[in-house]
């Protein structure tokens, strides 16, 4: 038996891969160009070129980001008009939020993007930023998959081999996770004004997004309704859930120009290439966040959980040892 | 669903004769066979799986049946799938593997002669390796640490006291609060990986000592 101990022991305390922050569905919009021929820098763009506004749902991960789990990658295949039919264009823009600040552009060695057109199987443009910018406005991080983010973005692409020739121009994106950041702000009563590195989200025992605001856990089926504690997770009928319809993506948008065709539900159709019409609006007037690494969770309960498997086998095997002597 | 399975264990544990072949305390058991995913729908729904489990356990005495804690450790592989993507007429192509490694408890149920029925209950983790390429793009890829719990049933053979073959069917499903698979939402499944499950069917060689 005491030769079984450290094999049991490898499989029971091998150590859990860590979660990532996002995990969720969402919209991309912004205006396109297409610039065959020559590139002007983004500030010479004339306004009344011929934009098209393109939107489509998109889907944000941390797992895929190339930054790991304080990443983001956002991947949305968007279907635009051009003159000769119509064609997809694919956007991968991957995100290094660690150290992120809102209203502040991302610096350069943060952000990686790719971008590309097609019509079916063929390849009409490949690009990568040669010029952009990425800002957020908004960002509830996450201890799983809970987090939301809001930001905007411009970039101009071109093909760094040459391959195909122009470049194309994303202006006035905007992209945000479903449900928003605001959205998890009313479900949850994270007050507008709280001060930053203080609050994280993370899922609740049926998928409701819980406030963790003291870097202790909740505990599943609690009663807990203080202020400050495990909102939306007592068990009542007014604790929200995750991908609630309603709403539009855009919350705290009072513009107008959000983006329509928010049907919620939490869909994942980054690749459904439709959804969020109109577009070409942004999402403004976002409330602040909270911005600051995870913290260690703790607790008792959540210590004996995480080892319970562990208390089991060592309970199994003193047993045996016990059956064994007698 | 839950009482005729209670009603099934407990006729077994009433009618179970004693072991016709001698019971050991540990046993070695290399599997291989066929994984079924459920959970995609537009993905390639079978995959190759092998591993080996390992169990240690005995009996409670004027008791028949037989309890075995197990680890299992095993390698799901569904390959290179080229999936066609309707509503924008293309083609990606989606790789997954998995690899299993849970533990729990079995129960040994000796049927008739050398014959035994299995039960297993159990949990553990699934850890998930995808990745995504299509014409013209960069290949994406993530891995996942999924919690999975499983149950199964299965039959074997007793040939000798130190070998046995046998059939043995899993069951196991993510109980993680999921929004969606990565790859499920570019593609825009309509099963998007949110219910993510897989039924494990294998041939399992047991080796009693």
């Amino acid at each position: 038996m005491k030769r079984l101990l450290p094999l049991v022991l490898c499989f029971a305390l091998a150590p859990a891969a860590a979660r990532a922050g996002f995990n969720t569905p969402g919209i991309i919009d912004f205006d396109w160009l297409a610039e065959e021929v020559a590139c002007p820098p983004l500030a010479d763009l004339p306004a009344d070129a011929p934009w098209v506004p393109a939107a489509a749902q998109a889907v944000f991960g941390s797992a895929a980001s190339t930054f790991g789990a304080e990443g983001v990658l956002i991947w949305a295949a968007i279907p635009l008009e051009a003159p000769d039919g119509q064609r997809v264009g694919i956007l991968q823009i991957d995100l290094d939020l660690a150290y992120a600040g809102l209203g502040t552009s991302l610096p350069v060695s943060s952000i990686r993007a790719e971008y590309v057109e097609k019509r079916g199987d063929e390849v009409l443009f490949f690009g990568t930023p040669a010029e952009g910018e990425v800002w957020l406005s908004d960002l509830i991080r996450s201890f799983e998959e809970a987090g939301a983010v809001l930001g905007h973005f411009e970039f101009l692409f071109d093909d760094p081999e040459g391959r195909y020739p122009g470049c194309r121009v994303l202006r006035a994106g905007t992209f945000v996770t479903n449900p928003s950041p605001e959205k998890v702000r009313q479900h949850t009563y994270i007050p507008p004004d709280q001060p930053g590195g203080d609050v994280y989200v993370e899922s609740g025992c049926n998928g409701d997004v819980v406030i963790v605001d003291d870097g202790e856990s909740c505990d599943c089926g609690g009663d807990d309704t203080s202020g400050s504690g495990c909102e939306g997770d007592s068990g009542s009928e007014s604790s929200s859930c995750e991908g609630d319809s309603g709403s539009s993506g855009c919350e705290g948008d009072s513009g107008g120009s959000g983006c329509e065709g928010d049907t919620g539900g939490a869909d994942c159709g980054g690749g459904g290439g439709g959804g969020c019409s109109g577009g070409g609006g942004g999402c403004e007037g976002a409330a602040r966040a909270a911005v600051a690494p995870p913290r260690p969770r703790g607790g008792p309960i959540r210590l004996v959980s995480r080892f319970f498997p562990e208390i089991v086998v060592f309970g199994f095997i003193t047993w045996m040892r016990r059956r064994n002597r007698r | 669903m839950k009482k005729p399975s209670l009603l099934l264990i407990a006729g077994l544990l009433l009618v179970s004769p004693a072991a016709f072949a001698g019971g050991s305390h540990f046993l070695f058991e290399p599997f291989t066979g066929v994984t079924f995913n459920h959970g995609f729908s537009m993905e390639n729904a079978v995959g190759f799986e092998s591993g080996a489990l390992f169990a240690v356990g005995g009996k409670l005495k004027g008791f028949p049946p037989r309890f075995y804690l197990y680890v299992r450790a095993s390698e799901s592989i569904f390959g290179d799938d080229e999936v066609f993507i309707d509503n924008r007429e293309a083609y990606g192509t989606v790789s997954r593997a998995y690899t299993r490694i849970t533990g729990g408890l079995r129960v040994v149920f000796p049927i008739v002669g050398r014959l035994r029925l299995n039960l297993e209950a159990g949990g553990g983790t699934m850890l998930s390796r995808n990745r995504y390429g299509e014409a013209g793009m960069s290949e994406v890829s993530y891995d996942e640490d999924l919690t999975v719990f499983e149950t199964g049933i299965g039959l074997n053979y007793r040939f000798f006291e130190w070998l046995s073959l046998g059939v043995m069917y899993n069951y196991s499903y993510v109980t993680d609060t999921r929004n969606c698979d990565l790859i499920a939402g570019f593609l825009g499944e309509r099963q998007d990986g949110r219910e993510l499950a897989w039924s494990h069917l294998n041939v399992t060689l047991g080796l009693h000592f």
